[in-house]
């Protein structure tokens, strides 16, 4: 067997590009990634599981002449890049003229600011793992120690990420990207009546290690979570207002945004076709992609097309103002791309606090997190699993579960009446608390 | 991170895979490849030599080493999981086959266990070097004297549930291209209503390696493929759109003329049925499970409670039922995998235990859990062969396969008959379920209103809400008809995929939170 040298990232982007133009492709785009990803979980005191990942692959995508295809190895051996690339250019030349399928306008890579995301942190990438243990050991001990006679087991992880990834384009496309991550997570389950044994967590996560703090608090508060779930009942079937607790709403915004892609409203399938420029949410709601937060987690400076990034509102004061975008859908919709996919989204805050907003209902339910659940995008409908906490003349009283929330994506958001000031920092949905007005719920 | 589990069906909808936290939104890793070389005409069963040996060079002296270096700080046991996989897709969208996408991923796993501890490290060059240095990184979580590995590797008996040798690597592009075009064009033919159509077709053949300290050595070599047709109609200025899929551990001898006019048309016919269809009333309500898809009321009410993990922690709201009576004497759930070329299969799971049929309800008696090596050892029982992994990267937990009810004793009418008011679920998407409290939902893409025993008026997307220990107990009529369905199922937990299947005959509980909207 050869003997491999290490070669970086950018020096194998930078050969498979060059191996497909030999081959003839004119327009190549490649994208070359590593990652390096450590975990250990406490459980009982001791290491449950430790966990090493370290990752490299290489992807291509090829166009010509309207025929397109990608492919994606991870086996660096230099004989398998040769037939890896071989079969990539053959697939390709397989396929349909498709007159959409280019590689990106190059006058969409131009305006890429310069400025530090602030994505990366040396001290995620030498972490040791003598830091991870002691982490993890003190959250989980913490949330035992916080459940007393009502704990039946927790565990604690502890884990950090460095990834980086660079991208060309034969069109005159480079970008660098690279960034870490660094997430304390603790569950605990304990004892309640009957059988039952509900679980709460709870998450830190940064992408400095400086910022994963105070591990004792994540555990007691895992158990906060949990103590919420006990005693719980499922209540009559109503019609009553809906506060969706901050860490939750992601889940109810994903089958809004689900019809927010050019597929989707190319393909027939978004109920949004008709709102653009409308109104599609209570003037409370806005929402808008940004990817230039200071360590965001979908922070970036350009997009996996290339093209340049920039804020973008979604939904401004109610009224729906832009879809995902990409090349290959802009072509067809006849439309400038915007982007293909989002970065973080931020739900614009408003002023009060989840104990006010609750104040402010005199009989509704807290949803504090869904049990499945869909939403269509064609059509807007959506039913969802909750649970969560009654809310009784402006006070929480009984933890409540087995319900099902129903109605469709063109109404609910109408129904938004308050938002909290209280936005989801472990996402990066920056999601504060919803109030909604009047939703339907199932239960007894 | 967060656990989460969940299925998905893949032809419904785009299902919504937002996680309660977010796991690392960098990484890019996705679909995608070229097409290397599996070789024909594998042995699947070797001792020593096989498809590693001749494509990798991965010999018994070498995993001897590994080995040997993975149980170096004394862990009780070490395993090897060598992995190559080939996969490609084609997509048919607006009229023309016209994106394709292919992925080769290599690697091997190694994982040390000290009792319920695990180690686990990979790596995805497979020289001696970095195999070894993988293993060192696993064998840190021990710490003791090195245990010594035996010196000699036997072969392991399995079963022989699909074919032995890669069925992909010799179908040119231009069949599948055929195929996806085929679907897609008979899908915008049958019905003038039918706006868009796209399919997406995809195959993958992947051999696996499992080797341990204790001698075992078995190779696999699993094929796979799947179909997706969806379409959206037009009718009265309103669009619907729908699905339908199939999946199979086959090659392309699946795709009969007449399962290609199935599949078109049954993504035309669940389409044009949503222009009747309403959203039902809300509450709770008997329901009616059709049988085959339903099996998803299994998956999340109860295949997921009975995963020995859980339950060796105490964590799952079964955990306190074993042999105890949990359902009425006609209730038989079993998961097997054993069922030839289902999605769900395995000739041998990923801890190189072979494929087998697990009992785990009988007559209405939770008689086992779904076992990987670290529970069947805790709880000092046999493992079931439900020890399954993503891939190389991942570290093998209990998982299901095909998890399915055994006929009961009544008939499908009489079923429906019996029921004054309520709801006949035909068709799902996609479920979840809270392990320790045990309330689990799945979502409904299609049924009808049951109405004085009679099926009335359809209905379309509603999530149904129960609990599981509960709605076992209120499974009051099995029927005689059992069916596996073979659509395109994945499972989620802890952030691991695998294929399974599901099956059931028209099952009636008596109760059942329906969403829905009251007027």
């Amino acid at each position: 067997m050869t003997v491999k040298t290490e070669i970086s990232i950018a020096q194998m982007a930078q050969m498979i590009l060059d191996g497909a133009k030999k081959r003839g492709i004119k327009d190549v785009k490649v994208v070359a990634s590593q990652s390096r990803n450590v975990s250990t979980v406490f459980r009982k005191g001791i290491v449950d599981k430790v966990q090493e990942s370290t990752r490299r692959d290489v992807s291509v995508h090829l166009y010509e002449n309207g025929r397109y295809s990608a492919s994606t190895s991870n086996d660096f051996r230099p004989e398998a890049m040769d037939r890896f690339l071989d079969s990539a250019v053959t697939l390709t030349r397989a396929m349909e003229k498709d007159p959409y399928r280019e590689l990106t306008d190059p006058s969409l890579y131009k305006g890429r600011k310069e400025m530090d995301l602030k994505l990366y942190d040396k001290a995620v990438a030498v972490f040791s793992p003598q830091q991870r243990n002691d982490l993890a050991k003190e959250a989980e001990a913490a949330a035992m120690i916080a459940a007393g006679d009502l704990a039946i087991s927790a565990e604690a992880s502890m884990e950090t990420q460095t990834a980086s990834a660079v991208q060309l384009h034969s069109n005159g496309f480079e970008g660098r990207e690279s960034g870490t991550q660094a997430w304390l997570f603790a569950e605990i389950s304990l004892k309640d009546e009957g059988d039952r044994r509900p679980s709460g967590w709870e998450v830190l996560g940064s992408r400095f290690a400086a910022d994963i703090i105070n591990p004792s608090a994540i555990g007691r508060q895992a158990v906060d979570r949990a103590l919420l779930k006990l005693k719980s009942k499922k209540i009559e079937t109503q019609k009553c207002p809906m506060i969706v607790e901050n860490r939750a709403v992601s889940r109810l915004l994903g089958g809004l945004l689900s019809a927010t892609s050019g597929r989707s409203l190319q393909q027939k399938r978004s109920f949004l076709e008709t709102f653009e420029g409308k109104q599609i949410a209570s003037p409370a709601f806005s929402v808008i992609d940004n990817p230039f937060i200071e360590s965001g987690f979908g922070s970036r400076l350009f997009d996996s097309e290339g093209i340049a990034a920039k804020e973008m509102p979604i939904i401004e004061n109610g009224v729906f103002k832009n879809f995902f975008i990409d090349t290959y859908y802009g072509k067809k919709l006849g439309r400038r791309p915007t982007t293909g996919g989002s970065s973080n989204l931020l739900i614009s805050p408003g002023t009060k606090s989840l104990s006010e907003l609750v104040a402010d209902v005199s009989n509704g339910i807290l949803v504090r997190g869904f049990i499945g659940g869909n939403s269509n995008s064609t059509t807007g409908d959506f039913s969802l699993g909750v649970y969560g906490t009654r809310i009784e003349n402006g006070q929480l009283t009984d933890a409540v579960s087995e319900l099902n929330i129903s109605g469709n994506h063109k109404d609910i958001w109408q129904k938004l009446s308050q938002v909290g000031s209280d936005p989801w920092k472990y996402s990066a949905t920056l999601a504060p608390s919803l109030l909604f007005d009047e939703i339907q719920f199932s239960g007894n | 991170m967060n656990r989460r589990e969940f299925i998905v069906n893949g032809a419904a909808m785009s299902a919504i895979t937002a996680m309660g936290v977010p796991l690392f939104t960098s990484c890019a890793h996705s679909d995608s490849a070229g097409k290397p070389p599996l070789k024909k005409n594998l042995a699947a069963v070797t001792g020593g030599g096989g498809y590693f040996e001749s494509n990798f060079g991965i010999d018994e002296d070498l995993v001897r080493k590994v080995l040997r270096a993975a149980t170096s700080l004394g862990g009780d046991f070490a395993d090897i999981y060598f992995q190559h996989k080939v996969s490609d897709h084609v997509g048919f969208e607006d009229g023309q086959v016209n994106r394709a996408y292919a992925q080769v991923d290599l690697g091997a796993g190694i994982r040390v266990l000290k009792g319920e501890q695990t180690g686990y490290a990979f790596t995805e060059e497979l020289t001696p070097p970095a195999l070894i240095k993988a293993a060192q990184t696993a064998a840190s979580i021990a710490s003791a004297a090195p245990v010594k590995p035996v010196d000699t590797f036997h072969s392991v008996k399995i079963p022989r549930l699909y074919a032995d040798k890669a069925v992909w690597i010799d179908v040119p592009a231009s069949d599948k291209i055929a195929l996806a075009k085929k679907i897609g064009d008979k899908m915008l033919s049958l019905n003038p209503a039918v706006i868009k159509a796209s399919t997406w077709f995809g195959d993958s053949d992947e051999a696996v390696l499992i080797a341990n300290t204790e001698g075992v050595w078995v190779e696999d070599i699993r094929p796979m493929t799947i179909l997706y047709a969806n379409c959206a109609a037009q009718k009265d200025g309103r669009i619907e759109s729908n699905g339908f899929s199939r999946s199979a551990r086959r090659g392309m001898e699946m795709y009969s003329d007449a399962l290609v006019d199935e599949i078109a048309t049954q993504a035309v016919e669940r389409t044009m049925l949503l222009f009747d269809a309403t959203v039902p009333p809300a509450g709770e309500m008997p329901v009616v499970l059709a049988p085959a898809t339903s099996g998803i009321l299994l998956h999340e009410a109860m295949g997921h409670g009975f995963e020995a993990d859980f339950n060796r922690k105490e964590i799952s709201i079964f955990s306190t039922m074993m042999n105890k009576k949990i359902a009425e004497d006609f209730v038989t759930i079993v998961d097997t995998a054993l069922e030839p070329e289902a999605r769900g299969a395995v000739n041998v799971d990923d801890e190189g235990c072979p494929g087998q049929h697990t009992t785990l309800v009988e007559n209405g008696k939770l008689v086992s859990y779904l076992h990987d090596r670290i529970s069947a050892r805790f709880y000092n029982v046999k493992q079931t062969g439900n020890g399954r992994r993503e891939s190389f990267r991942s570290i093998p937990m209990p998982r299901m396969r095909v998890t399915t009810m055994e006929n009961g004793p009544h008939s499908p009418e009489e079923i429906i008959r019996s029921v004054k008011k309520g709801l006949y679920a035909v068709d799902f998407a996609n479920g979840e379920v809270a392990i320790g409290a045990g309330d689990y939902s799945f979502y409904v893409k299609t049924g009808y209103l049951i109405e004085d025993g009679k099926l009335t008026a359809p209905v379309k997307d509603v999530n149904l809400i129960g609990n599981g220990p509960d709605s076992l107990r209120k499974i009051t009529m099995v029927g005689n008809d059992k069916a596996i369905d073979w659509g395109t199922w994945t499972c989620g937990k802890d952030g691991q995929s695998v294929p399974v299947g599901l099956g059931l005959p028209t099952v009636k509980v008596s109760s059942i939170t329906v969403g829905g909207v009251n007027s």
